[in-house]
């Protein structure tokens, strides 16, 4: 027995030998490296979800390669045995092909998790349950597995043949055919594929229990792979042992999926005490008057909220209404206490130096401040003529590495979502002009009546000595943006950035 | 696993294989001792059947097999038999994207040998002998028909087998390798069972001390190649007439006939002399006579 145990264990480090240094693992590998950073460019600052992401989608690209670097071996092994009789039997000849695939799998993909690791700035903010990171493992092992499955069924190379013909015509229906009903059958195919990746609703890596479903489907789909893989070309009780194994596992399988689905749809929120590793204290801290409550794992963040939030807070009187700023997850709807007209929501990246995110910080934060009555995820209200609405752009401290072009988007963007007057597009540009301690004090002397909205633009400016030569009182067209900027007049868009909010509510009176 | 101590390597009583509704072999009795052992038989006669029995290859449907005492119906015998066998198919399929030595290591491997320097040992050393050491790096694809064949006896020498079937391994082998072959197969035979199939007759008048012929499933011979030859002695001829109907003949290249008389020992006819059978004449005299009898 162990003369058998020992032969086993040297066929798996000689099929693992082979297959790493299989030359479609090395190129696939190269490939996959190269892809993965060229996407890291997306984001600027890393988290632990990110690096799990990225280990994600590392791992789709070691199964696609690793499916390649096992066919010719599972080929041998199906069609060309070359003796019939040895002491290591098919079965063990074929598990210990199995064994080796996951080994090198595993490795490769573990070579990528501590490669992606190195490269980002630690600690990562977030959470990473344990029980979520073997998952790209068994993603990485299940495209091996399928290759054996596959050429042990076939006893042939046309699943590898599919394949290498599957992925540039893959690229040739994202160029030509996807807008047409091709276009539409691919994408449910897509989908599919997705789903059958990873069917559940939440996806992160953060929820223990999340976690933990992800896991035991990852093993129970790759363990059902590799009992189709030993059913291949089998008779009598071996087949039907294997298969029946095989629609067991696959059964528990869909079971964890749907079980999944159903824990955690979509929308629910779920409390901190989920996430893992969660001391089960209060999320939130107070910085001069500002709340910031944010994700287990994100605590770090507080400072980066603050140094954008905290300089532009300053520029407004002390009386002036504090955020309360709640962090939520892209990948599930946290639970959260905001409370009425002070909350604001701010999601798990954050991309500080770039303008845009900052400005959409300080745009919510004012927007409680001037009692703009803001809830999050509402659609904003009209202050058509309001000098409230110039204060934000006014706020926003935009880096200088942005082009002028740049900088005018942003404050376009903010000032759509409340249907501004030409005058008030007149007056934030000429606020930038002013130096910025008078235009402090006006607004500390006219607070009331700014966060009250009867502070109209014209007055605002007359206060400042501005005169403004267009209308207050009727909404802007698209022709008028070149009273913000020269730049953004059907330079982008054609007929002007859109005036979408025209008909919302006006913003509340009542301080 | 043990096995007793003085069993002979092949031990086969009554056995039995059917494919379908088709018996191939009815019914087969024999024992096996050290020496080489020839089965001849036409095609179909069961002689590749019962090589695969005896290589645990094929399950036998009825009878007693026992190899080295063991029974191969047993896992665990099957495998301790596997270990000291050496099995040379009629048809080796092997990777044709291996080198010769990678294949050869890889089969070492499945053979149960042990560290990979052993295994390397092991390995020149069955290139050595089947003479394919200079090919080592070549890739199996690229090697031809008789070089496959030698890579196939290369493979079943691994371990140094104590028992070696060996399936028609003389196909495709030229006459400078062919006694190469009788001369590494007479060397085995001193410390080795090899019984080898083949319809090579002048392979197995070289190399077989023991003779067993099959035909439709049975044995209908077994004994040493003077036992048979001597079985056609008075009814082998040679001469210039037509022998007629009835017999065996064959022209010969001084326009002679050589003509083989199954059921007597009369001449075919006038001016055919009596000649010295050769093993050739009495395995087709033999199988003959038994067609006849049939």
């Amino acid at each position: 027995m162990r003369r058998h145990a020992a032969a086993f264990l040297r066929l798996t480090w000689f099929n693992s030998r082979r297959l790493a240094t299989s030359p479609f693992l090395l190129l696939g590998a190269a490939a996959a490296g190269a892809m993965v950073w060229s996407l890291r460019g997306i984001e600027r600052t890393g988290t632990a979800e990110s690096w799990y992401n990225e280990l994600s989608t590392l791992a789709v690209l070691v199964a696609l390669a690793m499916f390649a670097a096992v066919t010719p071996a599972a080929v041998r092994e199906a069609r060309h045995p070359g003796t019939p009789v040895a002491p290591l039997g098919r079965t063990a000849r074929l598990l210990a092909l199995l064994t080796a695939a996951v080994l090198v799998s595993c490795a490769a993909q573990a070579a990528g998790t501590a490669v992606l690791y190195h490269t980002y700035d630690h600690p990562l903010p977030g959470v990473v349950s344990p029980y979520a990171v073997p998952v790209p493992f068994a993603t990485a092992a299940s495209g091996a597995v399928t290759g054996i499955a596959l050429a042990s069924w076939t006893r042939s190379y046309l699943p590898l043949l599919l394949l290498a013909l599957g992925g540039p015509g893959y690229v040739l229906y994202a160029t030509l055919a996807a807008s047409s009903r091709m276009g539409w059958t691919m994408g449910r195919m897509e989908q599919v594929a997705y789903q059958l990746h990873n069917p559940f609703i939440v996806q992160t890596p953060s929820l223990t229990g999340v976690s933990l479903l992800s896991l035991a489907y990852a093993l129970l789909v790759l363990a059902a792979l590799a009992a189709l893989a030993l059913a291949a070309r089998r008779r009598g009780a071996v087949l039907f042992v294997s298969l029946g194994t095989a629609v067991a596992l696959l059964a528990g399988a869909a079971g964890t999926a749907l079980h999944g689905r159903h824990t955690y749809p979509w929308g629910t929120p779920i409390p901190d005490s989920e996430v893992y590793g969660h001391s089960g204290a209060s999320p939130c801290r107070e910085l001069e008057g500002i709340t910031y409550c944010p994700l287990p794992g994100y605590e770090s963040w507080t400072g980066l909220w603050h140094s954008v939030l905290g300089p532009a807070m300053a520029q407004l009187p002390e009386e002036a209404r504090k955020p309360v700023l709640w962090q939520d997850s892209h990948a599930y709807t946290r639970e959260m206490e905001l409370p009425p007209g002070r909350g604001m929501v701010v999601y798990d990246h954050a991309d500080p130096g770039s303008g845009y995110w900052e400005a959409w910080l300080i745009a919510d934060a004012a927007r409680i401040a001037l009692n703009m009555d803001f809830t999050p995820h509402r659609a904003p209200c009209r202050a058509t003529g309001q000098a409230r609405i110039t204060v934000a752009p006014w706020l926003f401290d935009l880096p200088d590495t942005l082009s002028a072009l740049e900088k005018a988007e942003i404050t376009a963007a903010y000032l759509t979502d409340h249907t501004p007057a030409p005058a008030d597009l007149e007056l934030v540009r000429a606020l930038e002009e002013l130096p910025r301690e008078r235009v402090r004090q006006a607004l500390h002397l006219h607070w009331d009546r700014l966060v009250s909205g009867e502070l109209g633009s014209v007055e605002l400016a007359e206060e400042l000595g501005v005169v403004l030569e267009s209308p207050a009182d009727t909404p802007m067209s698209a022709s008028d943006w070149d009273l913000l900027s020269p730049l953004l007049s059907s330079q982008q868009w054609g007929e002007g950035y859109p005036v979408w909010n025209a008909d919302a509510d006006v913003c509340g009176r009542a301080s | 696993m043990s096995a007793p101590a003085a069993a002979p390597p092949v031990h086969v009583r009554g056995l039995v294989r059917h494919y379908g509704t088709r018996t191939a072999l009815k019914g087969v009795d024999l024992s096996l001792g050290r020496g080489v052992t020839g089965l001849l038989g036409r095609n179909g006669a069961g002689k590749t059947t019962l090589l695969r029995c005896l290589a645990t290859d094929l399950e036998a449907s009825a009878g007693e097999v026992r190899l080295f005492g063991l029974d191969p119906e047993r896992a665990a015998g099957r495998t301790e038999i596997r270990r000291r066998l050496g099995y040379l198919p009629q048809n080796p399929d092997f990777y044709p994207h291996f080198t010769v030595f990678g294949l050869l290591d890889y089969m070492a491997v499945l053979k149960e040998l042990g560290s990979r320097r052993d295994r390397h040992d092991e390995v020149r050393r069955v290139l050595v002998r089947t003479d394919l050491y200079d090919r080592r790096h070549s890739r199996v694809r690229r090697l031809s028909g008789g070089m496959r064949q030698r890579l196939a006896l290369a493979a079943a020498l691994l371990g140094g087998p104590e028992l070696l079937l060996l399936d028609e391994p003389t196909v495709g082998l030229d006459p400078e390798q062919r006694i190469r072959f009788r001369s590494l197969v007479s060397e085995l035979a001193v410390h080795s069972t090899v019984v080898l199939s083949t319809h090579q007759i002048e392979d197995v008048a070289a190399l077989c001390g023991r003779i067993l012929c099959l035909d439709r499933g049975r044995v209908i011979f077994d004994g040493t190649p003077g036992d048979l030859v001597e079985r056609a002695r008075g009814r082998v001829w040679e001469g210039a007439g037509d022998p007629g109907d009835g017999c065996t003949s064959w022209r010969l290249a001084d326009g002679r006939h050589r003509v083989l008389t199954p059921h007597g020992t009369d001449s075919p006819g006038g001016g055919f002399t009596a000649v010295e059978p050769s093993l050739e004449d009495a395995y087709l005299l033999y199988t003959g006579m038994d067609r006849g009898r049939g």
